[in-house]
């Protein structure tokens, strides 16, 4: 095997059964699985009401309660990763070996692609056992949904990872992801605000809601949030075009991240 | 001899700040080399450099011949490296923590090579406990057991004595001297310079960035001042016996004794001189009750560079 893949597999094969090991995934996985518990309930009591329930209700399942909690759960995961080694100063020690950027962000990277699979595998098993009592029914589109939550969830991994290189302390991680988020919601409720305004009135509002805009534009290709929901739209749809367009969309996301994450690792090197 | 670690011209600056200015060293194979220098004299970050996790502002290093960059997965599982403070993964045991860096290292016999280990550094018992949970001392074993699961040619030891006891520091000397019987290369630094003394051969000294004196041990604390102080006793000093004596060429200085009146105290510029001072003292009719020649230790050429002076 190559000498950096098997570094990646050595760092991944670690940062994974640490987390299969920890409370954490567990809860999450409980916390997901009792959601969806819930909401097959609700609409196993519509049908037997005859009330019409929403199409692809298992997608919807699949997408709130384990795409969704999973992400949250990803997100704080990935953001702590490399800042609690470089807290902890671990990663001096992984460089002293055959160890470099590239293979430790990966290897980072794959440890939680990894843990999303898990949950998925398990949150898959649950549906499909729920199912059999419950016969909602589930689509086809449901196996391509479950292939396409992968690179959903690898956006938020990717940015995560990214964030967590820029500091050295695992709550300086946390408020740096709080923070990304609530700059991107403050974006969007100034965007809307404006946007009531009827246009032509004042031409300094009518630049401010521009340059809005624009920012409003620009953030839709860094949040991950965004990726979710082209996704989802892409499921909904059932626009076969459209899928391949949001694997494409989140691949290459994913991928300028890590590569963002690894030149700011060489750039301020292993040792803090 | 073929020069396993070389750096040449390394430095690394910050700003206008150089903590290692134009470093230039060669370390044979098998040699066992103390680096030596005060706080913040750039030990560390010359070590850095020379492992490849820092990169040098200027200048390059090549260990067994190569560049780092040339060969960076090969050439590192071919060191072991042991820093001033110990970083683990608090939540693993012992076994967990060593079978990883085995896996890391690519070990051949893993389970082998760790119990072999940790039996070497007397933890064996302690395999299954929480790394979170050791001492200092225990810690610091694990590490070296980390730095040589793959059985490295190199050794680079930052400060490995730090903060221990002095059963610690006489286990982390009888390690390096182990590894030193197997012919090991070993980069330390350290700020006892008498565990130095016992370990290496040569020893370079660096001071605000800049190495200021590289060589054989012994050859350093020849030249240094101290080792070329002569203590004599007399029956009783007379002014001739002093005059004459310094007309001597190679005299620097000569004192009497606060102390003690018949007591000679003098330096001279190097070289043992005794044969020809008490020759002289007996043709001015002096008597020589004792004389004693004052050994310069390592400590007393470390001084001797770092605050300035040249050894002759």
């Amino acid at each position: 095997m190559n000498d950096r893949l098997y570094a990646i597999y050595v760092i991944g094969k670690r940062d994974f059964l640490e987390t299969i090991r920890s409370l954490g995934i567990y809860l999450t996985m409980t916390f997901s699985l009792l959601l969806a518990a819930i909401i097959f309930y609700i609409f196993a009591s519509q049908i037997t009401d005859s009330v019409l329930v929403m199409s692809r209700p298992v997608d919807f399942i699949f997408m709130v309660c384990v795409v969704g909690i999973s992400f949250l759960y990803l997100a704080v995961s990935s953001v702590t990763s490399i800042a609690k080694e470089k807290a902890d100063k671990t990663i001096e020690v992984l460089f002293y070996g055959p160890v470099d950027e590239i293979s430790f962000i990966l290897g980072k990277y794959a440890a939680r692609i990894f843990s999303y699979i898990f949950i998925a595998a398990f949150s898959v098993l649950f549906i499909f056992l729920s199912d059999f009592f419950v016969h909602l029914g589930i689509p086809y589109s449901f196996i391509k949904l479950v292939i396409l939550s992968v690179f959903l969830i690898s956006c938020i991994i990717a940015l995560g990872i990214f964030l967590s290189t820029l500091t050295s302390s695992v709550g300086g991680s946390i408020v740096l992801l709080i923070g990304f988020f609530v700059i991107l919601f403050v974006i969007q409720v100034i965007a809307a605000i404006l946007s009531i305004i009827p246009a032509g009135m004042d031409t300094t509002i009518d630049l401010i809601r521009n340059m809005a805009v624009g920012i409003l534009n620009a953030t839709k290709y860094v949040s991950p949030l965004e990726y979710l929901g082209i996704g989802w739209d892409a499921i909904s749809s059932g626009d076969f075009g459209k899928y391949l367009l949001s694997i494409l969309y989140s691949g290459a996301y994913s991928l300028v991240f890590l590569m963002l994450s690894i030149i700011i690792l060489i750039k301020r090197g292993a040792k803090q | 001899m073929a020069a396993v670690i070389e750096a040449k011209n390394l430095t690394k600056r910050y700003g206008n700040f150089y903590a290692v200015k134009g470093l230039n060293l060669k370390i044979g194979e098998g040699e066992v080399f103390g680096f030596l220098g005060p706080n913040g004299a750039g030990k560390t970050t010359t070590i850095a450099m020379l492992i490849g996790i820092l990169y040098p502002t200027e200048g390059s290093v090549s260990l067994f011949g190569r560049d780092l960059s040339e060969d960076y997965f090969n050439l590192k599982r071919r060191i072991g490296v042991v820093s001033e403070q110990q970083y683990m993964y608090n939540n693993m045991t012992a076994s967990e923590y060593l079978s990883f860096f085995a896996d890391l290292y690519m070990v051949k016999n893993k389970k082998e090579r760790i119990d072999e280990l940790l039996n070497f550094v007397e933890l064996y018992e302690h395999r299954n406990k929480i790394l979170g949970k050791y001492s200092k001392g225990m810690r610091q074993k694990i590490s070296i057991s980390r730095a040589l699961i793959n059985d490295p040619d190199i050794l680079f030891l930052d400060e490995p004595a730090y903060g221990l006891d002095p059963v610690g520091v006489k286990e982390v000397r009888d390690i390096i001297l182990h590894q030193k019987d197997k012919g090991k290369t070993i980069f330390v630094s350290s700020h006892i310079l008498s565990e130095i003394e016992k370990i290496c051969g040569e020893v370079g000294i660096i001071n605000k960035g800049v190495l200021v004196k590289t060589g054989n041990i012994d050859r350093l604390k020849g030249l240094a001042s101290a080792g070329h102080e002569l203590k004599i006793e007399l029956c009783q000093i007379k002014s001739e016996i002093i005059e004459s004596l310094k007309n001597l060429d190679f005299i620097e200085n000569l004192i009497v004794d606060e102390k003690n009146e018949n007591m000679l105290k003098i330096k001279t510029s190097g070289g043992d001189y005794r044969a020809e001072i008490s020759r002289r003292i007996s043709e001015n009719n002096g008597t020589i009750i004792g004389m004693s020649m004052e050994k310069a230790t390592l400590e007393d050429v470390f001084v001797e560079v770092t605050k300035g002076g040249d050894l002759k």
